[in-house]
């Protein structure tokens, strides 16, 4: 059977698709995955996918496992319907923790030659087969198969340690090894309900899980309550010991109440969504804190020809610590609802010492870092000479190191005072003047210097001279492309463009294991990009996407190829 | 969250930097076998890295030392070496510009320096030390002997790949003086000097860990 969990772990990608198989994933799922086999398979031929060298270090180890008579070759093998999707859900009481996985079987013979060891226990009843361990339980018929793994928590065990106590089968029973037999039988009793469950019962019926489905994904996942699952889990982990039981599930996981997302593998990219939605409670908090938008002016400055990679941000300064109070107070006032007064407290002083719109004007919440360049920079090191009779010297020489060239943007709308700040820094020789810019004058353990200035409402941080230079002059051209439409309506976006990068980065840089990859990646990756967007509605929607090479066949073929070439 | 993005994407490009360092022993040995041993540690090479590093609180799962943290370390190991019997003259410097760390003292014998060696060991290893001594002078035969007993392939081969790529530019340099003319030495990759009185033998750490190369030698010197 542990093989069997190998295998799930594994090879979860290419199952596929069964709607009564679905219908068994109990209403009360708090979390369900799921790998769409349909279009793995559409991507990828059986052939192909088993010709993969991890592929066959599966076979070899599930067949290593396994009498010499039943060496496994084929995916067919297993006796799991390749043409279904696979199910992964995640369940939890008071008690215990839940994982199941679904499979559809096409020959229940071929799934128990294979990963069923010889010695192995199966009972059989009620069209049952049935294999338990203290933690787990495996359940098929011809159709399907289910793997119920179950955690107690053994602060349960001693919140009712007398109860437990009294079910002990002889005296010199711990409670550990109570909590180990009374948790095999709940593991037990909860797979055989699964697998007999009644469609009235199923997920299918909440409507909010079928609306979120999208069989044109190559994976999903749906959250039912974030904050739910934060606090379910928070209870079983190490964390519970500082954290009050009765925390208030609805206060953590920052409002977040539904949460899905898909992965799609396309032709030439790959994409994983994400949606939020925000509760009531939070929706006022989120609107005020993102309130903003990175203004035009700071696309003036923005080049796409010039730009490796960038980070963008806009939130609303003064928003953000007008709701800071809400916020300490709904996050630690819930995970700690016995100092939720003091939590309270604290927040409202910091709030009254705090002049949000003034701190809003210095500055506002907009910023975008654009990383321009890595250039070739000389630096001086320290080593040894030695002469004819091996005396040795110390000496200086250079070397050239590769070293980021980066701009900063920060909004600001009061350079009066950031003026004041910087003819103070000059007096204190922090900063020195050169003319309408200034350098860093304070050393810094990075080999860069930094430029500033003010301009524009912004406050430019350069390690760039000539960069700075441009700015004052004018001379950047504005060249924001489809990066405009990103980065101004987005609360967050972070871009990578991953061919100039690579291409700027030395062979050197990689150790001669890592080149391979390095030389992978020059030669195949481009486009990446992550953005989180402004709030419509109640709904907040995240984007990590990836363009992938042609040349490849498709996404997929493209991040196995990747993976082969990683393990080689 | 947004300070730590930036950061992170400026530190990532410089800790692809590569690693870089030099271990020198030098050693001068007066005509009764007493003498002066330095050894340095330079990190120069790599200090745009190590600023870098210094920003981080762990690399590869390492906890980044401060400053005082590597002071206090450095002073524990001084003491012990002052507390030996037979070292005396002791000076260290800690450069944390150039990240170059030095430690030099007299010693009476050779046997010293091996104990020494021992006094940071494990309690098997000081065992073998006494058996495979590290270092080595038979006044009777003329003869100067570096030796050690670790096997750096296995222990190499126990490290993770992310951290063996620290010693793919590293060197180690030993650099033995004596009063008496170097006749020959078994280890072929070592120059004797000019005047015949040093010898000098600088090796690439890689060479040393895949067991290529070593820094064991046996030098044999006039009567």
């Amino acid at each position: 059977m542990k093989k069997l969990l190998f295998l799930i772990s594994l090879c979860t990608s290419f199952m596929g698709v069964a709607q009564n198989l679905e219908s068994k994933i109990p209403s009360n799922a708090e979390t369900v995955i799921s790998v769409n086999g349909n279009r793995l398979l559409e991507l990828m031929s059986i052939d192909e996918f088993e010709n993969l060298d991890i592929t066959k270090e599966l076979f070899k180890e599930v067949s290593e496992g396994k009498d010499s008579t039943a060496k496994i070759s084929s995916l067919k093998d297993f006796g799991i319907d390749i043409n279904s999707k696979v199910y992964y859900f995640y369940q939890t009481t008071d008690s215990i923790i839940y994982h199941s996985f679904l499979y559809k079987l096409n020959d229940k013979n071929l799934f128990e030659k294979s990963l069923v060891k010889s010695d192995e226990e199966i009972v059989r009843k009620n069209n049952m087969n049935i294999s338990t361990k203290s933690s787990s339980v495996t359940i098929w018929n011809d159709d399907m198969l289910l793997l119920t793994a179950g955690d107690a928590t053994f602060r349960y065990f001693q919140n009712y340690e007398e109860r437990f106590l009294k079910q002990a089968e002889n005296e010199d029973e711990s409670l550990y090894s109570i909590q180990d037999r009374i948790q095999g039988g709940w593991i037990y009793d909860h797979g055989v309900a699964i697998f007999n469950g009644k469609e009235s019962n199923s997920i299918l019926k909440n409507n909010n899980y079928v609306k979120r489905k999208d069989d044109k994904a190559a994976a999903t996942f749906w959250i039912n309550n974030y904050g739910e699952l934060i606090h379910n889990t928070m209870k079983y982990s190490l964390t519970s010991l500082f954290l009050n039981p009765n925390m208030e599930a609805k206060k953590i996981g920052y409002g977040i109440d539904g949460m899905w997302g898909s992965i799609y593998l396309d032709d030439t990219e790959a994409r994983i969504t994400a949606d939020m939605e925000i509760n009531d409670e939070w929706k006022k908090i989120y609107k005020n804190m993102y309130n903003s938008k990175i203004g035009n002016e700071f696309l003036n400055y923005f080049n796409q020809d010039k730009v490796l990679a960038y980070t963008s941000m806009s939130f609303n300064m003064e928003g953000v610590l007008q709701e800071y109070p809400a916020i300490v107070s709904n996050v630690y006032g819930g995970m700690m609802p016995q100092y939720k007064e003091e939590t309270d407290v604290v927040a409202e002083v910091i709030s009254v010492l705090l002049d949000e719109e003034a701190i809003g004007n210095v500055i506002t919440g907009n910023m975008l870092f654009v990383l321009n360049d890595i250039v070739e920079r000389e630096t001086t090191y320290s080593t040894y000479e030695y002469d004819d009779n091996y005396n040795r010297t110390e000496v200086t020489k250079t070397k050239t190191e590769p070293i980021p060239d980066f701009t900063v943007m920060i909004g600001s709308k009061n350079k009066k005072l950031l003026n004041k700040l910087i003819r103070l820094g000059a007096k204190h020789e922090l900063v020195g003047s050169k003319g309408n810019y200034y350098i860093l004058k304070e050393k810094t353990d990075i080999p860069v210097d930094i430029f500033f200035a003010i301009k524009d409402d912004i406050a430019f941080f350069t390690s760039s001279e000539k960069q700075m230079m441009d700015i004052l002059s004018n001379k950047v051209t504005s060249n924001s492309g489809k990066h405009k439409k990103m980065i101004r309506n987005n609360i967050s976006t972070i871009y990578v463009n991953g061919k100039q990068l690579m291409h700027k980065l030395p062979d050197s840089a990689f150790s001669k294991r890592e080149i391979k990859m390095f030389n992978f990646a020059k030669e195949n990756l481009t486009d990446a990009y992550f953005t989180t967007s402004r709030m419509k509605g109640n709904k907040i929607h995240l984007e990590m996407k990836m363009d992938t090479p042609i040349q490849h066949g498709n996404s997929l073929k493209f991040f196995l190829d990747l993976i082969e070439l990683s393990i080689k | 969250m947004y300070k730590k993005g930036i950061t992170i994407i400026i530190l990532s490009s410089l800790l692809l930097l590569t690693s870089c360092f030099e271990i020198v022993e030098e050693v001068s040995f007066n005509e009764d076998g007493s003498g002066h041993v330095t050894l340095t540690l330079n990190l120069s090479r790599s200090k745009t890295k190590l600023n870098s590093i210094k920003l981080l609180d762990s690399i590869n799962d390492y906890k980044v030392p401060t400053e005082a943290e590597i002071k206090h370390h450095f002073a524990e190991v001084t003491n012990t070496i002052k507390k030996t019997k037979g070292i005396s003259n002791m000076t260290n410097s800690l450069n944390f510009e150039e990240y170059i760390y030095t430690i030099s003292c007299d010693f009476t014998s050779v046997e010293v320096l091996n104990m020494i060696i021992s006094n940071f060991s494990s309690k098997s290893e000081s065992e073998k030390i006494k058996e495979y001594k590290h270092f080595g002078f038979n006044k009777d035969q003329h003869t100067f002997t570096r030796n050690y007993h670790y096997d750096l392939a296995k222990e190499f081969n126990k490290t993770k790949m992310a951290d063996r790529k620290i010693f793919e530019n590293a060197t180690v340099t030993t650099i033995y003086r004596f009063t008496d003319p170097i006749i020959a030495s078994k280890n072929t990759t070592a120059k004797i000097s000019k005047n015949k009185k040093a010898i000098f033998l600088k090796i690439n750490a890689q060479d040393i860990i895949t067991n290529k190369n070593s820094i064991k030698n046996q030098i044999q010197l006039q009567d």
